[in-house]
């Protein structure tokens, strides 16, 4: 009963709810996507993030300004940590480098120590020959080394925070309750916690040298959100010191945060359009896109 | 290191397997050794306490029931007391050690050795002591013995957990009364896990031999195990001497039976810490958090109670899991313990609550406090007072806080209330609406309990109480969580209902094969599939 029970359920998730799932559902064309795209004459851009980036830039326009191929991978709620193996996944471990990578990111999101799902990780960014380097990197704890494994082979255990999310979504209110409730634990942690230790970028850099070693040029970009974040200045040394591009983009004067955000991040149609232009111009001004 | 994490099980195999194939006394050493590596993995400093309590009683045990022992043997356990605080305080990195790395593991000076020859000394002053005690006539000496054992325990319980609440009260007291420049600095004395409930354990030990109930063990390997069983040494259930030591001094034998029990209470164990109580846990913490820094703007009673309910819930979930878990693999390895928990929250009065809710607590306090004080024998004043005097102790017990202090006052006038009004107890025999009335009332009182219990300060009370009162409305957000509880908590009530708690679990396994699939797939798909995001630690570690 209980292996009829769990494989009922594995097959519901692998059916259902990956297929339905916006975020999951997307993750699986990522292979081909990065195959199409190095299959066209380079040039080859690359966007990358997180919800931010998925709704704050509009690739085909990008491309159409650039003039060369590009593309955009995103993951929700992801951080350097998951953008390392998105990229390693998807490019330089199968022999492709793009040119040129961008990535638009806020806060913290290039430091260590940021929250990682595994469940995705270990779903479709990673693979066994990865295991010890993610054990190391970012996994010291037997529990979250396990969580890996068995995340690898079973879909159901691998994506169960959002099958919980599925499940209180048919309450009413839920979302809004979430972000609350989430909103408090998160404040009463920061309090009881006090002072944060202090923070370390281990994986930009392993990012960076991934990077320099595949010929990928990357440029990081602090994306304008509604409200104003501080840059962190041991993030801007260790990519300037690996030769790498760091655009601060945090304040674009045609983005009206009255008129151009759904919500505090994420851009509106009419605000991801200025953003694109506005990103692309940078890009042309500061002559990253190489030459074909 | 515990139950809701991996390393534990991993660990709680390598002793599993070999236990089953070694004969009873390489057993007894086996779990020895691994209860002290499960307690060191917490902080291996406070074995030290752990080994000078077991000392102290081994001896004061035979010590009252007139056994003396040998020179040669004080000496051995006088030299393995400071060669334990050498070993333990001498600063050697365990981690390091455990890593393989000797270098690293060595001490990095020998600052420490003072606490090796304080130890030393206190020994040398134990054996003059034992000395004395020794050539005192029959009742004195038992006396004596007992006396020297309450107060090294009770010694070492005062000071680790409420000597930072006694001069902080004592500065805020002098200050108040206008006296400045005196104030003593906090210790900031880390509290060993666990502490309240072997200590307690330990004593009643001493206790029951000085009655005449107990007969001591010469074994010291026994009593060592006793007192630090791993299953149940960090939350109990406070097992008495009588039950768990010929339980360790006897061959003991696993039934599949016993197996299977153990299963399906590790499984319900685990349900209810990582589906249940953590689960709900960020429910009552969002509103505790917001009652606590006084952001009651907006709030309203729904939200407050929906605070406290969650906290009934996740204080149960955690309490209880942790029992049931403990009760679950010492079946597994041939030890019955006590259960502590029968459905708490179907009390229909507070003296029913406190024979469903730690019953191995209330029972201790019930048997070395409350009796010995008199109980109800001196008539109905005696009987009020040793009511209040034993529930403000066992409040004082959970924690160094005047909220628990009052949560424990609390308890004691609602038994007397109750007590005056001669109300009695009602079963959904006698009259299925009146005990469903009188279980919701119940439930309120004891979630007015749990509101002291949880709030940081008497401010926080306030404050809930207020919005309660002057804002008595339901909104939305209040029945979210409502129904997240509901989803978390309605099946194992449900189950707990028919199993009449654990009392009856073994019911289940005569249950049909399709009914048990339910059950155990349900638990397994639960524990696996939804489990909290956030791990937390047991509540009662603290304690």
């Amino acid at each position: 009963m209980v292996v009829l029970c769990l494989t009922s359920l594995e097959a519901f998730t692998r059916t259902v709810l990956v297929r339905e799932s916006k975020d999951l559902s997307r993750f699986s064309t990522y292979p081909a996507r990065a195959r199409e795209l190095m299959a066209r004459p380079g040039p080859h851009v690359l966007f990358l993030g997180n919800s931010a980036t998925e709704r704050g830039v509009d690739s085909r326009l990008a491309e159409q300004e650039l003039g060369v191929p590009a593309e955009l991978f995103s993951a929700d709620s992801s951080h350097i940590n998951t953008w390392i193996w998105m990229m390693d996944a998807e490019f330089w471990k199968a022999g492709r480098s793009p040119e040129l990578v961008v990535i638009d990111y806020f806060g913290k999101s290039l430091e260590d120590g940021r929250h990682l799902e595994l469940g995705r990780l270990a779903q479709f960014f990673t693979d066994r020959d990865d295991w010890s380097e993610l054990f190391e990197a970012e996994l010291p704890t037997l529990d979250r080394r396990v969580e890996l494994v068995v995340s690898s082979i079973w879909a159901t255990f691998a994506f169960r925070d959002r099958i919980r999310d599925r499940i209180f979504k048919l309450i009413p209110g839920y979302e809004h309750y979430a972000t609350v409730e989430n909103a408090e634990n998160n404040a009463m942690d920061k309090s009881e916690h006090g002072v944060t230790a202090p923070g370390s970028w281990s994986t930009l850099q392993r990012f960076l040298v991934l990077a320099r070693d595949h010929h990928t040029r990357v440029v990081f970009v602090a994306f304008p959100t509604r409200s104003d974040y501080e840059l962190e200045q041991p993030s801007l040394d260790a990519i300037r010191a690996a030769g790498m591009t760091h655009l601060d983009l945090r304040h674009v004067p045609e983005l009206d945060p009255a008129k151009h955000y759904d919500d505090g991040i994420h851009l509106n149609a009419e605000g991801r359009r200025i953003y694109t232009l506005h990103l692309v111009s940078e890009l042309k001004r500061l002559q990253l896109i190489p030459a074909p | 290191m515990n139950y809701n994490q991996l390393q534990f099980w991993v660990l709680f195999a390598f002793v599993l397997v070999p236990y089953r194939w070694l004969p009873h006394r390489a057993q007894n050493r086996l779990l020895l050794v691994a209860s002290y590596v499960f307690y060191g993995f917490w902080d291996y400093r406070f074995l030290f306490l752990i080994f000078v309590s077991t000392v102290v009683d081994y001896i004061g045990g035979l010590g009252v029931a007139g056994v003396q022992l040998s020179r040669r043997r004080l000496a051995g356990l006088g030299s393995t007391v400071v060669l334990a605080a050498l070993l333990l305080t001498s600063g050697i990195h365990y981690s390091a050690l455990l890593h393989g790395d000797l270098v690293a593991a060595l001490p990095d000076g020998i600052d420490r050795l003072e606490i090796t020859a304080a130890v030393f000394a206190a020994v040398i002053a134990y054996g003059a002591l034992l000395r004395v005690l020794y050539g005192l006539p029959a009742t004195r000496r038992r006396k004596a013995f007992l006396v020297v054992s309450m107060i090294v325990n009770l010694g070492i319980l005062g000071f680790f957990k409420y000597c930072d609440f006694f001069i902080g009260n004592v500065n805020a007291l002098l200050s108040a009364i206008g006296v400045t420049g005196t104030s003593v600095g906090l210790l900031k004395i880390v509290l060993p896990a666990g502490i309240s409930f072997y200590t307690f354990q330990a004593m009643s030990y001493t206790i029951d031999i000085y009655r005449g109930e107990l007969e001591p063990t010469e074994r010291f390997d026994d009593f060592a195990l006793f007192v630090c069983f791993f299953p149940h040494l960090v939350a109990g259930p406070i097992m008495r001497a009588h039950r768990l030591l010929p339980q360790v001094a006897n061959v003991r034998r696993t039934k599949s039976a016993d197996l299977e029990e153990g299963l399906l209470l590790v499984l319900v164990g685990l349900f209810k810490k990582v589906a249940l109580s953590d689960n709900v846990a960020p429910i009552a913490n969002a509103v505790f958090f917001r009652l606590a820094r006084g952001d009651t703007a907006g709030m309203t009673a729904a939200d407050v109670l929906v605070g406290i309910y969650a906290f009934a819930i996740q204080i149960y979930g955690d309490f209880s899991g942790y029992s049931s878990i403990a009760r679950g693999i010492s079946k597994w390895l041939g030890f019955e313990l006590v259960i502590n928990f029968r459905q708490p929250y179907i009390a229909v009065s507070p003296s029913d609550f406190w024979r469903r809710w730690h019953i191995s607590l209330s029972t201790w306090l019930r048997d070395y406090l409350y009796i010995p004080l008199g109980g109800n024998r001196n008539g109905v004043r005696a009987e009020y007072r040793n009511l209040m005097i034993t529930m403000l102790l066992g409040g004082l017990w959970h924690g160094a806080r005047w909220t628990f202090v009052a949560w424990g006052l609390y308890h004691g006038i609602i038994l007397c209330a109750f007590r005056m009004a001669g109300v009695r107890d009602v079963t959904p025999r006698n009259s299925r609406w009146r005990w469903a009335l009188r279980v919701f009332v119940m439930f309120h009182l004891t979630c007015l309990g749990w509101l002291l219990f949880r709030a940081d300060s008497f401010s926080t009370v306030e404050r809930a109480l207020s919005v309660i009162v002057h804002n008595p409305h339901i909104t939305m957000l209040a029945v979210t969580p409502l129904a997240m509880m509901a989803f978390y908590s309605l099946a194992i009530f449900v189950l707990e209902w028919f199993t009449e708690g654990e009392e009856r679990l073994p019911r289940l396994m005569q249950a049909s094969p399709v009914l048990q699939g339910v059950i155990y797939a349900y638990l397994v798909t639960m524990i696996l599939v939804f489990p909290a995001s956030h791990a937390y630690d047991f509540i009662y570690f603290q304690f």
